[in-house]
């Protein structure tokens, strides 16, 4: 039964606890769509490739263990798969279809094949051209807006990530409201935010 | 306590004192005041069970399969819910709006109900404020709907009763719109809001901006264990620390001895017995089993949510009134309102980027009502308030260009101040807002649902743009900058403040309720959840759910021992 045609968007608050904006996209669809889960896993075929793109978005840093240490892409996948409707995840799929084509005309290999110098210079445009506001409409990767908030919405919620360098306090216990922390301290998690 | 809970399939003890429908915030009440005074209950919830503790989850975000982000196959099923409602961990306790909670609207309206034990008092935001006389007496003043037949001073023994037990963290503020009440000490405001709170009151003489107050402890209270600070309320709470039926009022109605529970006891109406002109009892359906059942009682407390307790009134009595039990004043079902809000301003605020918050604060401020107060006039009726807070922001939705090394880093490190507002406006009583039984579908019990009709109107509107004008101008004050205005517009029931349905009054002719919630057509029937406010206020309406329970439970005891029931 379908009786809504648009949801709100607009981050609330309820009660007053304050949750940032990323929660608040729920992947609910504006009409009634059937999961993809309940066909074949479009995504699955292209897991190494968003492997690649999770390692190159978020590599290995001196106190982050990478995209590709935490082995998320199964997660990332799932994500993906059941929270979007049917036309973003095929928007999805031939977005890395065409990733994958362009790299192949440039590079004469596949992406998972390019150095991550390489990696680093194709995503690095395909990112700055989401995000200029120039881009027109029609011409922007929106496959790769999808992409990388479901690669960084892993990452984050990640156990060995917020167990690490994100300071994870599962039972803070106590609320300070202005702790002072040291210049360019990472942020500590708390709860189930990212 | 293995004869908490009734056996529906082997029905043995019938007849109680009473019957309270719903264990939500005001059946939890019904039920611990009745039982405390001696009385033998029975408390009926159409949903399952959901045990204090033991039922509640314990997890981190990496034990979630979509990491928080709701699957559409559920979400299709749960069209009202939104925001944090609508997140992973929270998403199974709202009811499926295709069987159980089928509903038609012919206005868009969010229904978002929990239909468990406990009902939303384990899912609500825990906002607890007093309602005022410049609350109670607006109808009056203004000829708008009817006039409460209750003041201030009616109901502020009521608020200390119910506050004292409740245990409400907040400050002393001596306001006269937000009456201070019987409060625990004040969740602590953080560094930014302490300077918002300083630039907007010296802006603006007659505003206040003030910590929540909230059902959250902030120090151990009758039994129960002080916040943790996790902020994850509505995933239940092991330490007890937020009020909610689970963790306050059942412990000490079973402490009695004197109470027990059904679950899967879908009441489809009261039994009415012409000749006294009282109910008798309840018929109930055994969700699981299908078989219907009827219990008896001397008195009967419905506190099953404003709709489903219009509902259940208009499926009672029909022999009598066709249009159910308290119909004869012609306003049974209508007179819906909410609080409308989704609408506010975000704004960042420079500099104090060397402190952060410690914990995660489960409260936020308050701005009370400023609008039509004193010497302050506007375009419309009565006035809005506003919740919301300052916290550091986070790039690490992907929302941000960047990838590689550094922009790890980047977004590893907490972002800049932001501070919001956000309005919550009155909504007038209107006549033509109404909920009635739709003619064509039934659910899944055969019984028929309930069709909702209603908006927002003129005086709502009107109020709106205020509402979004104002938090600027105070955010403006106080030196807030990327000031963005936000407007998702609001949908009736968006609030989950649902109210009305069965308002009191001064008289039979114009009103389902007198003064003590008792329905004039059934004197032994009292309805104490939302359905009998009579207008909204703009203050989230719990706290005087719990106050107007614990007083019609009084009056109906003393009633009782009269002989008068």
């Amino acid at each position: 039964m379908n009786r809504r045609s648009a949801i709100s968007r607009v981050g609330l608050i309820m009660g007053a606890t304050i949750i940032s904006a990323d929660v608040f996209l729920s992947c609910k669809s504006d009409n009634t769509q059937k999961s993809t889960s309940e066909q074949s896993n479009a995504l699955a075929s292209f897991s190494a490739l968003i492997t690649e793109i999770g390692h190159t978005i978020l590599p290995a840093t001196e106190k982050h263990p990478g995209y590709k240490a935490i082995n998320g892409t199964a997660t990332t996948i799932a994500i993906l798969n059941d929270c979007y409707k049917k036309e973003k995840v095929q928007e999805l799929v031939s977005g890395i279809e065409s990733l994958e084509a362009s790299v192949q005309k440039s590079h004469n290999k596949s992406f998972v094949q390019l150095s991550d110098e390489e990696k680093y210079t194709v995503l690095n445009d395909i990112d700055k051209k989401y995000f200029d506001k120039a881009t027109k409409e029609a011409d922007k990767p929106t496959y790769y807006g999808t992409l990388k908030e479901a690669i960084l919405l892993t990452y984050f919620t990640d156990k060995k990530v917020l167990e690490g360098p994100m300071s994870y306090k599962k039972v803070p216990g106590k609320y300070d409201g202005a702790m002072k922390i040291e210049k360019g301290s990472y942020s500590v998690i708390y709860g189930l935010g990212a | 306590m293995s004869d908490l809970y009734i056996n529906l399939n082997q029905p043995q003890n019938m007849t109680y004192d009473a019957i309270v429908i719903g264990s939500g915030i005001s059946g939890g009440w019904a039920a611990k005041e009745l039982t405390e005074k001696g009385l033998k209950v029975l408390m009926l919830e159409r949903g399952g069970d959901y045990k204090h503790i033991k039922d509640y989850k314990d997890i981190s975000a990496y034990d979630l399969p979509h990491r928080g982000k709701v699957p559409i196959e559920t979400a299709d099923k749960k069209q009202s819910i939104t925001g944090w409602m609508s997140m992973e961990q929270v998403a199974d306790s709202w009811v499926d709006e295709t069987v159980e909670g089928l509903y038609t609207e012919v206005k868009p309206f969010k229904w978002i109900r929990a239909y468990r034990l406990g009902g939303r008092s384990t899912m609500w935001g825990r906002q607890s404020y007093r309602w005022s006389d410049l609350d109670f007496e607006a109808n009056a003043k203004e000829g708008v709907g009817v006039d409460w037949p209750v003041r201030y001073k009616d109901i502020a023994p009521w608020y200390d009763h119910v506050e004292k037990f409740s245990g409400i963290s907040g400050s002393m503020e001596g306001l006269a719109v937000l009456p201070d009440g019987q409060f625990l000490p004040p969740m602590p405001l953080n560094i930014v809001e302490q300077h918002v709170k300083k630039g907007l009151e010296s802006k603006f003489k007659n505003r206040k901006l003030i910590i929540g107050r909230a059902a959250n402890l902030t120090a151990p209270h009758q039994g129960r264990m002080n916040c943790q600070f996790r902020s994850r309320c509505w995933e239940g709470c092991h330490f007890g620390a937020y009020f909610s039926t689970q963790s306050s009022t059942l412990p000490a109605a079973t402490a009695t001895g004197n109470l027990t529970i059904g679950v899967n006891a879908l009441v489809s109406n009261i039994l009415y017995d012409k000749d006294s002109k009282k109910a008798t009892g309840v018929e109930i359906i055994d969700t699981e089993t299908n078989k219907t059942y009827e219990y008896k009682s001397k008195i009967v407390f419905v506190c099953a949510s404003a709709l489903n307790s219009s509902w259940i009134l208009m499926n009672s009595a029909k022999d009598v009134w066709p249009e159910g039990l308290g119909s004869s004043s012609g306003e049974l079902g209508h007179n819906i309102m909410d609080h409308h809000y989704n609408i506010g301003v975000t704004s960042t605020i420079e500099g104090f980027e060397e402190y952060v918050e410690y914990g995660k604060r489960p409260n936020g401020i308050y701005v009370p009502r400023f609008a039509n107060v004193g010497s302050d006039k506007r375009g419309y009726l009565r006035g809005f308030g506003y919740q919301g807070g300052a916290a550091r922001s986070s790039e690490r939705g992907g929302r941000t260009e960047g990838i590689g090394k550094e922009y790890l880093d980047n977004i590893s490190k907490d972002g800049k101040w932001s501070m919001s507002l956000w309005g919550f406006g009155e909504v007038l009583p209107d006549h033509d807002n109404k909920v009635t039984l739709d003619k064509t579908i039934k659910d899944k019990w055969g019984l028929p649902v309930l069709s909702v009709d209603a908006e927002l109107k003129a005086n709502e509107k009107a109020m709106r743009k205020d509402m979004q004008d104002e938090a600027a101008a105070m955010l403006e004050a106080a030196g807030a900058k990327d000031i963005t205005r936000h407007d998702g517009g609001h949908e009736m029931g968006h609030g989950i403040h649902e109210m009305g349905g069965a308002r009191m009054g001064r008289d039979a002719k114009t009103s389902v309720l007198n003064g003590f919630n008792q329905v004039w057509d059934a004197k032994n029937v009292f309805v104490t959840d939302g359905a009998f406010m009579t207008s909204s206020s703009c203050v989230n309406p719990s706290l005087t759910y719990m106050a107007f329970t614990a007083r019609a439970v009084n009056y109906a005891v003393e009633e009782l021992k009269k002989g008068n029931l």
